[in-house]
């Protein structure tokens, strides 16, 4: 009657099941003093684990029984489309740069990568000007945000300068 | 009579012209960010945080004020011209807007759509003056069980209306009150799921679980399935409407309210069942339903009405019970804790200029939006001819920016990231992102108000019965999760 369901949709059934799994296993190895009356720090995080345990074993018996997972469509998006894991690498490059570069080259350098690879994840190739634009909108925000409203982001070689 | 005098000292505070200006502020940043495809009010809101850090509590809370309401006016602004709902209950507008749009009416959507919200935004903001001071009257009496019941059903409500599968739903509501718990229990002093990392020890902040999960997460899934191309509609005809389309507008603005402000008011709450509804009413009163498909005035006036009457309800159970019902209440009350705030009964006896300011400058926030977004729409149309690589490569870099100076420290872009990954997954496979942030801030509001109930009650669970509202409460929860279920018991034998 029904189809098998994705590997995807399981996988995500499984993810959850034993995500609960573990929150169970980590709530039992919290210490519980028997706080006052009863509830102590372990009662909710138990809870919290049963019940994902119990939605991720149900979300499996929904998808054999023929439920669907599917996103919805937008205008920029082609909901149909295979995911393009390349677009999804140059981002999160992106980011895992920045984690790695904001505290050493601080803010608007490490910005300045996001930028310039999350824009090539949207295809864009002209390298060059991409950096050049992200270094000026991300000196522009660290100059409004770090000197103007006094919130905490290393300026880096800016911070010498001004 | 009291209620008026503390709205005229609320005015008194909001008219200040420092707060003037963060009001202005407040809106103008709010439409422009909110136009931005892909963005929501509940990320507008995330994103913008850091810009108030450093303000006065009061400042900073004019400012969401205006963020708040201007990021509903640009969402709609977006929905009509380009189709993009930057959230779920801007969908039906870009259902009729868009086709008005593509029909050449596009000015008349944005002007319908930006009056309506005007209307209904100071309707609903009547409406929230008045109910506030009974509701905090009502919930003076509310014991720990009272409060426990209504997070339950706020629970109940947030997972099984928003998004289409109540499973779904719940799933997403766990993974949130599953984040809510990592950290140093607030009662017991105990690190919960902590690993013994250090920068979990205070929990996960909410700005990077709503960075996360809207920027990384929308960025990812748009990226991964991008289809370049899309068309922008220009403006063409008047920006005034036609004698026709106000007579065709009003009643629909004044129904989408009237919808709206009640069903946004409940602790159920949300802004997705008035529009919708109201989108349904529309349709059934319609004088020329044949219209509705094709770009019908009534399917744009009447729920953007319920919209922004909506947004106005959810903040009578935000400041009054400290209760968020959408996901950007639930940003809003993280905001407060922020500033070491409890929305609440006790918010409008300790800070009346924080919560009266704040009421008083949603009516000027109002006003100003209207100005801003009638003759300036051809502007705010402009930000969304911004290519999308600058588009998304900007979002990421306020996005980096967001999660770094919640904290100033990298651990939180990591976690930004992993959530970001998260969201990813979540989007593919269509599960609803608002009970993540609801469960996230509201289950350790719900677990302390648990425990201070059984604390009461030397560890008895019957207060959950015997007290008469609580009981009401929980069984209001409880049908509105077994509803479907009931119902298709009782249909079954006919």
């Amino acid at each position: 009657m029904t189809a098998r369901p994705a590997a995807g949709a399981l996988a995500v059934a499984a993810g959850v099941t034993a995500l609960g799994l573990s929150l169970l296993a980590g709530a039992l190895a919290i210490p519980s003093e028997a706080a006052y009356a009863g509830v102590g720090p372990r009662a909710f995080p138990l809870l919290i684990g049963a019940a994902l345990t119990a939605l991720g074993v149900a979300l499996a018996v929904a998808l054999f029984r023929g439920m669907r997972l599917e996103p919805e469509a937008g205008e920029d998006v082609d909901a149909e489309a295979v995911a393009d894991r390349r677009a999804m690498a140059w981002i999160l490059a992106g980011l895992v740069l920045a984690v790695l570069t904001i505290e050493r080259l601080g803010f608007p350098l490490a910005a300045a990568l996001v930028f310039a690879l999350g824009a090539r994840g949207f295809g864009s190739r002209a390298w060059l000007r991409n950096l050049g634009l992200g270094l000026v909108l991300s000196v522009v925000t660290w100059w409004l945000f770090a000197r103007g409203l006094g919130v905490s982001l290393p300026g880096g070689l800016l911070e010498r300068i001004g | 009579m009291d209620t008026l005098a503390a709205l005229a000292h609320g005015f008194g505070v909001a008219l200040a012209p420092a707060n003037l200006l963060f009001a202005f502020l407040g809106a103008a940043l709010g439409t422009a960010v909110g136009v931005l495809p892909g963005i929501g009010p509940a990320l507008t809101v995330a994103l913008l945080l850091p810009a108030t850090y450093q303000l006065t509590p009061t400042g900073s809370f004019i400012m969401f004020a205006g963020i708040y309401y201007g990021a509903m006016y640009g969402g709609s602004t977006t929905s009509i011209l380009i189709n993009t709902p930057g959230e779920s209950a801007s969908i039906i507008t870009a259902l009729e807007g868009n086709r008005m749009a593509r029909r050449g009416r596009g000015a008349a959507a944005l002007a319908t759509a930006a009056i309506g919200s005007f209307v209904a935004g100071t309707l609903g903001t009547i409406g929230l003056t008045f109910l506030a001071p009974v509701l905090v009257r009502v919930a003076l009496s509310f014991g720990p069980a009272e409060y426990f019941a209504l997070m339950v059903l706020a629970f109940t409500t947030v997972s099984a209306v928003l998004g289409g599968s109540r499973l779904r739903g719940s799933i997403s509501l766990f993974l949130g009150l599953a984040l809510g718990v990592i950290g140093i229990d607030t009662q017991t002093g105990q690190a919960r799921y902590t690993l013994g990392i250090p920068a979990l020890y205070d929990g996960v902040g909410v700005v990077l679980v709503v960075v996360g999960l809207f920027a990384v997460g929308e960025t990812l899934y748009v990226a991964s399935r991008y289809r370049a191309g899309t068309d922008v509609i220009a403006i063409r005809g008047s920006v005034w409407m036609t004698r026709e389309e106000w007579r065709r507008s009003w009643k629909p603005w004044l129904r989408g309210t009237a919808l709206g402000f009640p069903i946004g008011a409940l602790p159920a709450g949300g802004a997705e069942i008035p529009t919708f509804l109201s989108y349904l009413v529309e349709k059934r009163l319609a004088e020329k339903p044949e219209e509705f498909g094709r770009g019908a005035i009534e399917g744009v006036a009447g729920p953007e009405a319920a919209n922004n009457a909506a947004a106005a309800g959810v903040l009578a159970p935000l400041l009054t019970l400290g209760l968020p019902t959408s996901a950007t209440a639930a940003i809003l009350l993280a905001a407060f804790q922020g500033y070491g705030l409890q929305p609440g009964p006790l918010l409008f006896q300790n800070s009346p200029d924080l919560v009266w300011g704040l009421i008083a400058s949603l009516y000027i926030g109002n006003l100003m939006l209207l100005v801003l977004n009638l003759p300036l729409a051809p502007i705010w149309v402009r930000l969304l001819m911004i290519p999308r690589p600058y588009l998304y490569g900007g979002i990421l870099v306020f996005a980096v920016l967001g999660a770094y100076s919640s904290t100033g420290s990298t651990a939180d872009v990591v976690i930004m990231l992993v959530i970001g990954v998260v969201g990813y997954l979540m989007r593919v496979y269509d599960f609803p992102v608002a009970p993540v942030l609801v469960g996230m801030i509201l289950g350790p509001l719900a677990e302390q108000q648990l425990r201070r109930a059984l604390a009461i009650s030397q560890g008895d669970p019957s207060v959950f019965v015997t007290r008469p509202i609580a009981a009401g409460i929980l069984a209001v929860a409880a049908a509105v999760l077994l509803a479907p279920y009931l119902l298709r018991l009782f249909r079954r034998p006919a």
